[in-house]
């Protein structure tokens, strides 16, 4: 019956790169503009902060917060949250430290391989156990992911005895510290997962079922979505960005930090959010992470620059996290009310 | 500076240091390890052997001695720009430390920006990547741990910019030079004290509440207090809980142990919160006679002590003053010490009462 | 075009004036004038999107107009939504916001609670509530919670509230919409009560019968002009159509040509017997292909529930399900959809739309295995299935790349049922097909039902505008707690028969 309707009408498609959310394209309109502004503020009146070398910086800092925010961007979208970052950041860096450390072969390829995989596959385990408290257990993401995050962070401590574990140098640490022709390395990651995140968001069914499930569970659900799927897979997807995020960290510090990365969780929200993600779930795009996340820690690299007491530096950052959400509010606004 | 303390020259004499020790009683006294019980026999070699990894008891050994020279000092009248990379600024020592090297600085004329690493090493990485963008000359540094800036520091080296260490240090690289505090130091003096108190009392029991999970300092002064009282066989150590050098988590480290040791006579704070903790969660249950000590010589500790709730303490000196100054030399081209060791005095009720010293912070 | 307004203007006690109000460009409203009188019911008609809603919302101040006046009592109106309650102005919304966790009372009195300095006085509370409810004819303990009322209890509520606050004009937006029969024409005796009580009430309704059963006087707008402002009895209902839609649509309500499209020879589609689920005792029916099957039933009588069971959303405790001969028991909607069941739910807003997504994603929501390639989306397949369901529906969307929400009810509805039937489903379940939008897009929906009838589909509609059931289905089966009750030949069936089901089994 309805391939009879297919046929029998004429076809009239239009380019398909025109077929694509409006709200969405102003969404990364706000931290965009906001980015900018400070880009251009910074470049006057901040000495040194214009440079190669210190953009380069910016931009390997921010990259952790940023790989994280791809995962964190898909859970948020789905209208949940993951408050278990930081713990499993630790967890999985300090994991991957300790098979390098305990591997003879730490130092060579294999060995790095080795650990990159195991922090991979914790950080999925981890995402999946996420998941299946918000699916099987009906827990709601926030207590069920702050759980996890008292749980995790007490493994962490636990494997490590709760000291730093150093990484013998070797292939391992060009990935936090190492660059290809002049780009570093946890930038190349870092355009790589974004692309992957884009793929699954824009490109496959997956991601059009993670903006239906945002946007509307019980529709989704109706329209035949298994929505508890949906959710296993953006935790699981955010539980590896995590684990990637904590490939650059310990690389970058040599050494798996088990009592580390408290509060990433809440850099990475702020990003996500000052992008132009709804924590309502259904909107937001992971071009707006990405320059949230520049926002954030260009912001903080600009104020250290301009020597602002680290008080007021705070202060500061919460003001522009307020003021870039507002602005976003602002310019979406005269959409929604029309 | 005072001359060696005998905790550290345990260290150097298991170093193997010994011939350059300070002191041959010491070194005596570190052979003569061969106790009464020998129960507590092993503990003892592992607490030794902690103790010979921790970077306070090694700084001891050498402090004063390793000498450093600028490679390439600036010129005598290049103005000089110094950015002090400090752990955190949320505890009064952390700031105490600040306004020191703000004092020094201007004192020398230099300047010097501070940034806050919020207790978080991540966040240290950048700050010290950042302030190498600025185009400081040198770094003074508080570690927020141990580990974990090797790779920012030798970007610092490569770009000819000098660091060196205040409070806490690290291994593995070669600052310009090390003014580090004396945990190892603080934790020995107070447990030989406690070890003449309870002398002639058998089967004490005392609990220890440990600071940060994992902190170098941490280790130093719990491994070293423990290993004196281990070393004179009438202690039982009946528990041990992190209290995260925090009042709140040690108050209910404190809760914890009280109710699974009611007979606990002693309890020994990593610092002084810790201590307050106790104290607070002593009197919470209505228990007394349970002695208490801490570490660092806070105001409140003092008034405790005053008031006959703690029993002891020893003053924790900031050092960010001197770190600041052997920077400036260094950076001038004069000779500075590799490392630098500032232990504190022990503070009793006798010397609160006599009011002959003051809070440390 | 525009009608004479009956009444002196001196007496009004609100005077719209000029009224002009665009949203990014595009005109909601464009110089609309509005006169309500203290003791008169004034209906405000038009279709979706015709300016209604916008229209009231700058009397009760939710919008400031771009250009116009507005005069309460003789003075200015100011100030936002909350400085009208002050100015006796009310409004009843169509989304209820009755706070479910807070006692009836606390409902009926909110803002305005009697107190003791920092504390409420319970006592009073519970008296002062209970004259009101009196009032509104809801006889409930004003210390009940809420949420235990049902939608006529709290809307009745709000009316409530309306009053303690003094309301001299009380707004009311589709207030009998989601209510039965019953409670409709309970609903209605309030207003005319209100009215003689000297309130004036501004009624926002798309039955145009009781439009003119109730109202005094009638205003028309069309795409945010006022097309016509006159007495009720001036109108009746085919020239409110006319001025509804601009033109002459006397054909809206014929009676589809049914032929005898009874039970097929090869059995029915689908079997349901002796069906118990959430909300479902006992239920059974069948339909065949080709055959619309209607179900009846008051609000709560299971009729919803029954369709969520077929279709797999709820799990079924009892009972079989057959589907063209096969035993058929869903575990979860994409069990029914791969079986060939298609459901476009009751609401579309909550159940059946993503509102902030674009029409495109949201109409290949369920056919997305289709439209792939292994995980891969083909935006090509999705825009190519889209036109051609846009062009069989005749869904009017300038872009299938703007969000939904900015489609008037009568498209959005034909987004959800090009969605369905783009899963190529050999059953559908259609749960108030026609709730919420407007007339001409009602007759349209009609029709295609009976299109897609005729093209072989089985379809089972639920409604609760039995003239609606009466016209467009073959059969109905009637439904009463839960339970299904009777069933009748629609064409021999009429309304009272219908209800006499309902009412008594």
């Amino acid at each position: 019956m309805s391939t009879q309707l297919i046929e029998s009408a004429p076809v009239t498609t239009r380019p398909a790169s025109r077929i694509r959310s409006r709200a969405g394209g102003l969404a990364e309109l706000g931290p965009i503009a906001a980015f900018a502004v400070l880009l251009v503020l910074f470049a006057i009146i901040a000495p040194n902060f214009f440079t190669v070398f210190n953009l380069t910086n910016v931009v390997r800092q921010v990259s952790i917060t940023a790989i994280a925010g791809v995962g964190m961007t898909l859970i948020i979208l789905v209208r949940g949250i993951d408050l278990s970052v930081g713990s499993l950041a630790a967890l999985t860096g300090s994991l991957a430290a300790l098979s390098l450390a305990a591997d003879p072969a730490g130092h060579s390829l294999g060995g790095a391989v080795l650990a990159v995989l195991l922090a991979l596959a914790v950080g999925a385990v981890v995402g999946a156990l996420n998941g299946l408290l918000v699916t099987v257990a009906v827990v709601p993401a926030f207590i069920a992911t702050l759980a996890t995050m008292t749980a995790v962070r007490g493994v962490a401590l636990l494997v490590t005895d709760s000291s730093p574990v150093s990484i013998p140098d070797g292939p391992y640490l060009r990935i936090g510290l190492g660059d290809v022709f002049g780009v570093p390395i946890p930038v190349i990651i870092m355009a790589v997962v974004f692309g992957l995140g884009y793929l699954v968001l824009h490109r496959m069914k997956i991601g059009r079922r993670i903006y239906a499930v945002g946007g509307n569970p019980e529709a989704a659900r109706l329209a035949g979505i298994r929505v508890n799927r949906v959710l296993m897979f953006v935790y699981v997807f955010g539980g590896i960005c995590v684990a990637i995020s904590a490939l650059i960290l310990s690389s970058r510090l040599s050494s798996g930090q088990p009592a580390g990365s408290v509060g990433l969780e809440l850099d990475v929200i702020a990003a996500v959010v000052v992008g132009g993600t709804s924590l309502f779930g259904g909107r937001g795009r992971l071009a707006g992470t990405f320059f949230g996340a520049l926002l954030i820690g260009s912001l903080v690299n600009g104020l250290q620059l301009l020597n602002v007491p680290d008080y007021w530096q705070r202060i500061v950052t919460g003001a522009v996290i307020v003021a870039a959400v507002v602005l976003d509010r602002l310019v979406r606004r005269d959409r929604t009310t029309s | 500076m005072r001359s060696i303390t005998l905790g550290a020259a345990v260290v150097a004499a298991t170093l193997l240091l010994a011939g350059c020790g300070g002191s041959t009683a010491s070194t005596v006294d570190a052979q003569a390890i061969s106790p009464n019980c020998p129960e507590n026999a092993q503990r003892i070699a592992e607490l030794e052997e902690t103790l010979s990894k921790n970077l306070y008891g090694i700084a001891a050994a050498d402090a004063g001695k390793t000498l450093n020279t600028n490679p390439k000092p600036l010129p005598p009248d290049a103005p000089i720009k110094i950015t002090f990379s400090i752990e955190g600024l949320s505890h009064p020592f952390l700031v105490t430390q600040q306004q020191l090297a703000q004092a020094k600085a201007a004192e020398l004329g230099v300047q010097l920006d501070v940034v806050s690493a919020n207790d978080d090493v991540n966040k240290q990485f950048n700050d010290i990547q950042n302030a190498i963008a600025s185009g400081s000359n040198a770094i003074v540094m508080m570690p927020a741990n141990t580990q974990g800036l090797n790779a920012v520091l030798q970007e610092a080296q490569q770009r000819d910019i000098a660091y060196s260490f205040t409070q806490k240090g690290m291994l593995g690289v070669k600052p310009a030079s090390q003014a580090l505090a004396p945990y190892a130091s603080e934790g020995k003096t107070i447990g030989e004290w406690i070890v003449k108190h309870y002398e002639g009392q058998p089967g004490v029991k005392v609990a220890i509440i440990s600071g940060i999970t994992g902190d170098q300092s941490s280790v130093a002064r719990t491994s070293a207090f423990e290993l004196e009282l281990r070393k004179a066989c009438n202690f039982e150590i009946v528990a041990e809980q992190p209290g995260q050098y925090r009042r709140d988590a040690s108050a209910k480290a404190a809760e914890s142990i009280l109710a699974a040791h009611p007979d606990v006579q002693l309890i020994f704070g990593a610092n002084d919160e810790a201590a307050l903790g106790a104290i607070s969660a002593i009197e919470a249950s209505g228990r007394s006679g349970i002695d208490v000590i801490g570490l660092d010589g806070q105001k409140e500790m003092f008034d405790a002590i005053a008031a006959g709730k703690a029993l002891a303490t020893v003053r924790h000196l900031p050092t960010a003053a001197t770190a600041v100054e052997s920077t400036v030399k260094y950076l001038r081209g004069e000779p500075v010490p590799a490392y630098s060791v500032q232990l504190g005095e022990l503070v009793t009720a006798e010397e609160v009462r006599a009011g002959t010293l003051q809070p440390a912070f | 075009m525009t009608g004479t307004i009956s009444a002196p203007a001196d007496t009004a006690f609100v005077r719209m004036t000029g009224i002009t109000k665009s949203f990014s460009g595009v005109h909601a409203l464009r110089d609309v004038t509005l006169d309500v009188h203290l003791g008169e019911i004034h209906a405000l008609v038009g279709e979706n999107g015709a300016g209604k809603s916008t229209l009231s919302k700058v009397l009760f101040g939710v919008y400031a107009p771009d250009a116009g006046e507005v005069l309460v009592d003789g003075r200015p109106r100011h100030g936002g939504a909350a400085a009208s309650a002050a100015q006796g102005i009310a409004m009843v919304h169509q989304e209820l916001t009755v706070i479910p966790s807070l006692s009836v009372g606390e409902n009926v009195l909110m803002g305005i609670e009697p107190a003791h300095g920092w504390f409420i006085d319970r006592r009073r509370l519970t008296a002062l509530a209970r004259t009101y409810l009196e009032r509104v004819g809801l006889d409930v303990d004003p210390r009940r919670p809420a949420a235990t009322l049902s939608v006529s209890g709290q809307q009745l509520v709000e009316i409530a509230r309306a009053l303690a606050q003094d309301a001299r004009i009380i707004i009311l937006d589709e207030p009998t919409s989601s209510l039965g029969p019953e409670d409709a024409r309970r609903l209605v005796g309030l207003m005319r009560e209100l009215r003689d009580g000297g309130h004036g009430i501004v009624l926002i309704s798309h039955d145009l019968t009781e439009v003119l059963e109730v109202a005094d006087r009638v205003t028309v707008l069309r795409d945010g002009r006022l097309v016509a402002s006159d007495r009720a009895s001036a109108f009746d209902e085919d020239a409110l159509i006319r001025n509804m839609i601009g033109s002459d649509v006397s054909a809206v309500y014929e009676r589809g040509d049914r032929s005898a499209q009874r039970i097929a020879p090869n059995g029915p589609a689908l079997r349901v017997d002796g069906l118990a689920a959430p909300g479902v005792v006992s239920a059974s029916l069948q339909v065949a292909p080709g055959e619309v099957l209607g179900v009846a039933g008051l609000v709560g009588s299971g009729r919803s529930e029954l369709l969520a069971a077929i279709f797999g959303a709820t799990r079924a405790t009892a009972g079989a399900m057959e589907l063209f001969g096969e035993p058929y028991r869903p575990r979860r909607p994409g069990d029914a959809i791969r079986a060939g069941i298609g459901l476009v739910p009751e609401n579309r807003k909550e159940q059946g739309l993503s509102l902030d997504h674009s029409i495109q994603h949201n109409f290949e929501l369920a056919a997305l295995d289709a439209l792939s390639r292994g995980p891969w989306v083909s935006r090509a397949r999705g825009a190519e299935l889209y036109a051609a369901y846009a062009k069989r529906l005749r869904i009017k969307a300038p872009d299938p790349g703007a969000p939904v929400a900015t489609l008037s009810g009568g498209n959005q509805q034909k987004v959800v049922l090009g969605r369905v039937l783009a899963t190529g489903p050999r059953v559908l379940l259609l749960d108030e097909p026609t709730r919420g939008i407007d007339v001409g897009a009602k007759a349209e929906v009609h029709r295609l039902i009976r299109e897609l009838a005729e093209s072989g589909l089985a379809i089972v509609m639920v409604s609760s505008v039995l003239q609606e059931l009466l016209l467009t289905c073959d059969r109905i089966v009637v439904m009463r707690g839960g339970r299904t009750v009777g069933e009748l030949d629609a064409a021999s069936a009429d309304e009272e028969s219908v209800l006499s089901y309902a009412f008594k089994g």
